[in-house]
């Protein structure tokens, strides 16, 4: 085991907030090799049980179903001219150190949606350079955390190339003791005109034992840029409550309605029935959604 | 092809002029317990304040650099001359005060702000205040406002100045904090009784006239229950190839349903670094209102701090940072809630130009008591050409459910909408452009009393010219 510094801040900030990073022991196993040279008609559908260095090109769709324990996954993307492709990663139980490093070239287009539901302890980066003129990066991530359960995200999108666009929408329920920090950075390089990044992150609080860290950043270099990020953490608004209460809805099923609604837009992008059922199986929320 | 808006840097020709050196005492540059010694006995400082110079000068020594922020590998501390007593002790009438200092001061416009528009002035020349006055009518309600070594050695409020000073930002709270501890000199204190309210504002104005010096004004404001003071600072240093240093600290007390509106015009020369540290701790139902306007500097590090300590507390922070060539001006705020229903909201503006850096930092801490509490954070960032540099690092850390903390951030450029919607009223371009960009200073000049927010406009000078492509 050694101990290693992950998730480093882009742009380190006030050591008392200690969001600059996050320490975490990594396991020696040697990593499971796979190569996936995706395709366009077809779903390729990965379990993921132990260590394991993914490599992804060419267009298509890649689902990982991610159970490991102890485990450390690199996922490596090259996403070339004009190619498409989406990454569909569901974090289950277990424990993980997760990296996602992508490039994409000229008018590539990256779409990632992650899912974690309620992992013991997971560390999660995603480095995406957008080299490429018109390159395009949209992720959706979804999380469920709850008992001691803690969840360490940082998001890295580089914007090199002319035209870039990216679009981050970040949707979270924390319940019990659970412990989240997401950091999430837009860096436009000097170069990337015309380029557009938006990041928005809604938290749902549900127990006053929660912890909750939000650091999203913007970086910028250059001036014709548009920027923006958002966030939005605290409570489910009263005017809903009551709102349901007058249609008959006793609170703690309001409650429980409303944090899967959270994570019920973050997997309708999936599109892919198979795992959307299964997630929602996870989620006991099947039958009512049948 | 687009058009760019040209802005022209501000005119510094009003702050830049500059006298000899003429103090009565430099000490040494450098920073050593001799140095300390001599400070303190100079000052004729009390047995527990020596102590506490000696004790922050050994925490300065074993506490590291930040380990983030604007690069600060241009000031060496061996080179900084620490206190300086210009040769007029402190007087409250503008006709004693020395020839020269006098002239500076008036240039910068202060005595005839005192009369028209304040309740009392404090001056600060290099280390020491050389002139302190207060309205009659507002000394007769109690109202206190002195240089913080006489009130030290006041019988009536020397308890007082050892049981606020440095408690709020201790020594060890960062290195600059621990340099401030030993080498402080100057600044002001006010002490507003309960229930007076101060309509009209104090003022203290800092200049750092000598060439690779520093400035370590404390100040120590304490507003009781149900008061209200808007004070406003200002600063201003002319340029030397010499790096100088502006380590200050201001400590804020507001006592229950009391409002403080603390103002800053910031404009120091752009061979300064300015390590700041301001922080208010706001009892129940008061309220602390900060506006700042920062505009010189080579380096700064500055965001006042908020501790809303008791329930119903609220804090409010208002800024504008102006970077241009040569400029990496690092400046936001911190709120921290640590009691039930308290709320805060921040609305900062920057304006990136000529290869300036901006970043706006800040932190929202709500901790787990803070139920029913709210806050809510826009900051927006205006790049005005591609050799400049605007970053944003906001950060969150919430510890209980019941609260609501929301937060925006926008950056970009001059939107071409509405230079079109403003010429499509009739406006020729470049005045359409020059209105937006004046416009972008609104949140800070709106908050500033009349004659502040001209001279924060004065100051800001935006000039525009046509296409450059």
């Amino acid at each position: 085991m050694a101990t290693q510094k992950l998730n480093l801040l882009s742009a380190p900030t006030f050591s008392w907030l200690d969001v600059n990073g996050v320490e975490r022991e990594l396991p020696d196993a040697s990593p499971e090799i796979i190569r996936v040279n995706a395709n366009e008609d077809r779903i390729t559908r990965l379990h993921i049980t132990g260590s394991t260095d993914l490599t992804v090109q060419s267009s298509g769709t890649v689902i990982m179903n991610i159970t490991a324990d102890d485990a450390v996954l690199h996922t490596q993307i090259h996403a070339g001219y004009g190619e498409q492709i989406r990454l569909i990663q569901v974090f289950q139980n277990g424990s993980a150190v997760s990296e996602v490093t992508a490039d994409l070239d000229d008018t590539a287009h990256l779409e990632l949606i992650q899912l974690y539901l309620n992992p013991v302890d997971t560390v999660s980066g995603i480095q995406v350079h957008q080299n490429g003129r018109k390159s395009v990066f949209t992720s959706h991530i979804g999380y469920l955390l709850d008992g001691d359960n803690a969840l360490d995200i940082n998001l890295d999108v580089v914007q090199n190339g002319k035209k870039t666009e990216s679009d981050t929408d970040v949707k979270g329920v924390l319940r019990g003791h659970a412990k989240k920090t997401f950091r999430g950075t837009i860096d436009f390089r000097n170069g990337a005109a015309g380029s557009v990044g938006a990041e928005h992150e809604e938290v749902l609080l549900m127990d006053e034992t929660v912890q909750n860290k939000t650091v999203p950043v913007i970086l910028c270099a250059e001036e014709d840029v548009a920027g923006t990020h958002g966030a939005s953490i605290g409570q489910i608004d009263a005017k809903h409550i009551f709102y349901l209460q007058s249609r008959g809805i006793p609170e703690d099923k309001i409650y429980e309605m409303i944090a899967l609604s959270k994570l019920g837009s973050v997997i309708s992008k999936i599109g892919d029935a198979e795992t959307e059922s299964s997630v929602r199986k996870l989620l006991g929320t099947e039958e009512e959604d049948a | 092809m687009k058009q760019k808006t040209q802005v022209a840097d501000i005119d510094r020709s009003l702050y830049d002029f500059r006298y000899e050196e003429d103090a009565a005492d430099f000490l040494s540059s450098g920073i050593t317990p001799e140095i300390i010694r001599e400070i303190s006995e100079e000052k004729g400082d009390p047995e527990w304040m020596r102590e506490f110079r000696l004790h922050a000068l050994e925490i300065f020594n074993r506490t590291k650099m930040p380990v983030w922020g604007p690069p600060v590998d241009g000031l060496n501390m061996d080179n900084i001359v620490t206190y300086i007593r210009p040769k007029s002790r402190m007087n409250s009438d503008w006709n004693d005060v020395p020839e020269n200092i006098k002239e500076t001061f008036e240039k910068l416009g202060i005595p005839q702000a005192e009369r028209e528009s304040l309740a009392g002035v404090g001056a600060q020349y290099d280390s020491e205040l050389v002139y302190h006055n207060v309205r009659k009518e507002v000394a007769e309600s109690g109202v206190v406002y002195t240089d913080l070594e006489s009130a030290m050695h006041d019988p009536k409020y020397a308890e007082m100045i050892r049981t606020h000073f440095m408690k709020l930002v201790p020594p060890t709270d960062h290195k600059f904090a621990a340099l401030h501890g030993a080498v402080w000199s100057g600044g002001s204190f006010v002490y507003v009784p309960a229930g007076v309210r101060l309509e009209i504002p104090l003022q203290s104005y800092f200049r750092l006239n000598a060439k690779g010096a520093g400035q370590f004004e404390h100040t120590l404001i304490i507003v009781e229950d149900n008061a209200y003071l808007h004070f406003i600072e200002g600063c201003s240093a002319p340029k030397y190839y010499e790096a100088g240093l502006h380590a200050g600290c201001v400590e804020l007390y507001v006592g229950k349903h009391a409002t403080l509106r603390y103002s800053t015009i910031e404009n120091w020369s752009k061979n300064m670094y300015n390590l700041n540290t301001k922080r208010a701790l706001v009892a129940e139902g008061g309220r602390i209102e900060w506006v700042s306007g920062s505009f010189g500097s080579h380096v700064s590090y500055l965001y006042p701090m908020s501790i809303l300590n008791g329930r119903g507390a609220h804090a409010e922070f208002t800024g504008i940072t102006f970077a241009g060539a040569g400029q990496n001006l690092d400046t936001g705020a911190k709120i921290v809630h640590q009691a039930p229903e308290t709320t805060s909201h921040m609305d900062t503006k920057s304006i990136s130009k000529s290869g300036g850096i901006s970043t706006f930092r800040s932190a929202v801490v709500v901790k787990e008591n803070a139920v029913g509490s709210r806050s809510s954070v826009s900051c927006e960032s205006l790049m005005l050409d591609d050799i400049s540099r605007s970053d944003t690092v906001p950060a969150m850390d919430i510890r209980t459910d019941k609260c609501d903390v929301g937060h925006e951030a926008k950056i970009g450029r001059i939107s071409d909408d509405a230079v079109f919607y403003l010429m499509s009223r009739g406006l020729d371009e470049q005045t359409a452009r020059a209105m937006i960009v004046s416009g972008f200073a609104d949140n800070v000049s709106k908050e500033l009393p009349l004659e502040y927010a001209m001279e924060m406009n004065n100051l800001i000078r935006l000039e525009m010219t046509g296409n450059v492509g």
